[in-house]
């Protein structure tokens, strides 16, 4: 298990290396260079030019690039944002909280409605129990979340005056982006949950238990459900990643200070530290999410626990 | 020689006659499920009208500016009311829905066929390449597909083209993975090893004996891909990077209503409409689809 972990850990580090070459040569592609987006079309050329040796851009890219990298891994220092002047990492440190605020609760809320109303939809398989929730859950699943948030924002902050449609001064901010990004997710959960589940009903493990004489409610909820569970698990786990760096447009509509808005306006403004260590943060977040996903795998499974066990022991 | 040829002739009938009653088997499938008919209907309508768009409004229509009509409530004239600018919001609507569904539709198509080639090559010809080619994959699914996507349209500037470029670029890595991992499961079948003792080239053994076979499962992604991207495209001109004004586009018109929400909600929520009913048409129907296609696969 142990050199699993480590394993993954250690493919961490290509894996950073590549997406921040890929994102760093993208951004250089963006037309124009940073010191005349900073001044503005009036600036004098002599300003900019000044501004950008300031900057570190008028250096070859390459040279930028392994001096990025070089303070990245030996410093741990990602740069200062090329508009505001301010350390990447500082930045990143205020605005991670509120993106991991919103994933986390988006992912519950998914999981809260999702879950148990997938579980009955496939004991109550073909009835109108199942019919309407799966409808709805495909409904919803193909809806982006900046739609839902929309309709949200109409009927509660404008309409209902309950709810600021703004900011995060108040923990009720958080309470729209929580719904408009969790009920897609919660249709998908729902629709996972269901075909899971229903692939699982008709083990022969289940059938022993209902033959040892466990209730119904037993055999479903308990014996069941926890096998269900895995390829939710792995569903939550990949949304969550995503939702961390990749809810822009919701973050964007509700005004929340977010990782994935800080990279959208770095990217507007060709900032280059700015671009590459958000994606780094996320990229490394993201692997660590998934990591954490197929080693829950083995707290769900004995079976797949008794897997690494055999492995370490043959190794 | 003769008796040659004339093998080969029935074999290609065959084919087409097991095509057919395949198609057939299909589409019989299909017929039962209700849901999934209802919303080819709609996909359909939706095509209909974006490729007569021209016919029912003029493209004028949408782009006029007319300071006099502004924020019209929906009426006979305007069955979806004017916009800030005093345009028909139906005509900006319709035309929209030409732009959204043509990015939809050609990128799916191109992700496909890019994605189905690699990811085929690749879980086929296995080994270095196949490392390589998912470590590579690796690190383009550690970067979110959308923020992705616009950097790439901030590199290569707004326009349709570059819009559908860069939400290409951005799922093949996606499609690659379901492709090769398909494909791996069929180059195990022992038809396969039959055509290999037999030394049928490999281009030939990946495209008419692999391929064909993941057909199901090409056709079940595409389908779900073609609204996923027309979402793509809308969050990207929703953030207005994309389309260049005044050119309507679903995403750009939900963005447009967004400072009129208080006064003229309809604004927001005409567009918002268009952009949930085709995606949800398309998904009903890729549902239904993939039931058809598999029953196996039924839930």
């Amino acid at each position: 298990m142990h050199r699993f972990i480590i394993r993954r850990l250690l493919m961490l580090i290509p894996i950073v290396l590549g997406v921040s070459l890929l994102i760093f040569m993208i951004i250089d592609m963006i037309p124009g260079d940073p010191g005349s987006m900073l001044l503005g079309a009036g600036a004098r050329q002599e300003d900019i030019d000044m501004l950008n040796e300031e900057l570190g851009y008028n250096q070859p890219f390459f040279r930028r690039y392994a001096n990025y990298m070089g303070n990245a891994i030996f410093r741990f220092d990602l740069g200062r944002s090329y508009a505001t002047k301010r350390p990447v990492l500082d930045e990143i440190g205020n605005r991670l909280p509120v993106s991991l605020i919103v994933a986390s609760s988006a992912i519950f809320f998914s999981l809260i409605v999702g879950v148990p109303i997938g579980v009955l939809s496939a004991v109550k398989q073909n009835t109108l129990a199942d019919r309407i929730p799966t409808g709805l859950a495909l409904l919803l699943s193909s809806q982006p979340g900046f739609l839902i948030g929309i309709v949200l924002m109409l009927i509660f902050s404008l309409r209902l005056n309950l709810i600021t449609p703004h900011g995060i001064a108040n923990w009720t901010n958080y309470i729209m982006p929580m719904v408009s990004l969790g009920l897609p997710n919660a249709g998908r959960q729902l629709r996972f949950t269901r075909s899971s589940m229903l692939e699982t009903i008709r083990q022969d493990y289940v059938r022993t238990a209902r033959a040892k004489g466990a209730t119904e409610r037993t055999a479903i909820w308990r014996h069941a459900m926890k096998n269900a569970l895995l390829p939710v698990i792995t569903i939550a786990g990949n949304n969550f990643g995503v939702l961390i760096g990749g809810a822009i447009a919701t973050e964007t509509l509700f005004g929340l200070p977010g990782l994935g808005s800080f990279i959208v306006t770095g990217i507007r403004s060709k900032d280059v530290p700015v671009v590459t260590g958000g994606i780094i943060v996320f990229a490394i977040i993201f692997a660590l999410v998934m990591l954490a996903v197929d080693v829950s795998y083995a707290f769900v499974d004995p079976r797949i626990r008794a897997k690494y066990i055999r492995r370490k022991g043959l190794a | 020689m003769s008796g040659r040829i004339n093998s080969a002739a029935t074999e290609t009938e065959v084919l087409i006659f097991k095509k057919e009653n395949r198609l057939k088997e299909i589409w019989r499938r299909l017929k039962k499920d209700k849901l999934a008919l209802a919303g080819l209907f709609l996909v359909c309508f939706f095509i209909i009208m974006a490729i007569f768009a021209e016919l029912i409004v003029p493209y004028a229509a949408a782009v006029t500016i007319n300071p006099h009509n502004r924020l019209a409530r929906p009426t006979n004239e305007f069955i979806f009311g004017t916009d800030g600018f005093g345009r028909d919001l139906f005509a900006r609507c319709l035309h929209g829905a030409r732009v959204s569904l043509s990015i939809g539709f050609i990128t799916a198509i191109a992700t496909a066929i890019a994605g189905s080639i690699i990811g085929a090559i690749v879980g086929y010809v296995g080994g270095k390449l196949d490392d390589i080619v998912m470590r590579a994959l690796d690190i383009f699914s550690a970067i979110p597909s959308i923020l992705f996507a616009m950097a790439v349209v901030a590199a290569m500037g707004p326009g349709i083209f570059n819009i559908c470029v860069a939400i290409t670029v951005t799922s093949i890595p996606g499609f690659v993975r379901i492709v090769r991992s398909a494909v791996l499961g069929i180059a195990e079948q022992e038809y396969i090893e039959a055509c290999r003792a037999g030394g049928t080239s490999t281009a030939r053994i990946l495209f008419r004996h692999v391929l064909p076979n993941a057909v199901g499962t090409l056709i079940v992604n595409t389908t779900a891909n073609v609204s996923q991207m027309i979402l793509t495209a809308a969050i990207l001109s929703f953030l207005g990077l994309g389309i260049n004004p005044p050119q309507p586009e679903w995403g750009s018109l939900v963005s447009e209503g967004r400072e009129f929400l208080r006064t003229a909600p309809h604004l927001t929520l005409f567009p918002g409409l268009m952009i949930c009913l085709a995606s949800f048409a398309i998904s009903v129907f890729g549902d239904g689809l993939r039931d058809a296609l598999d029953p196996r696969l039924r839930t």
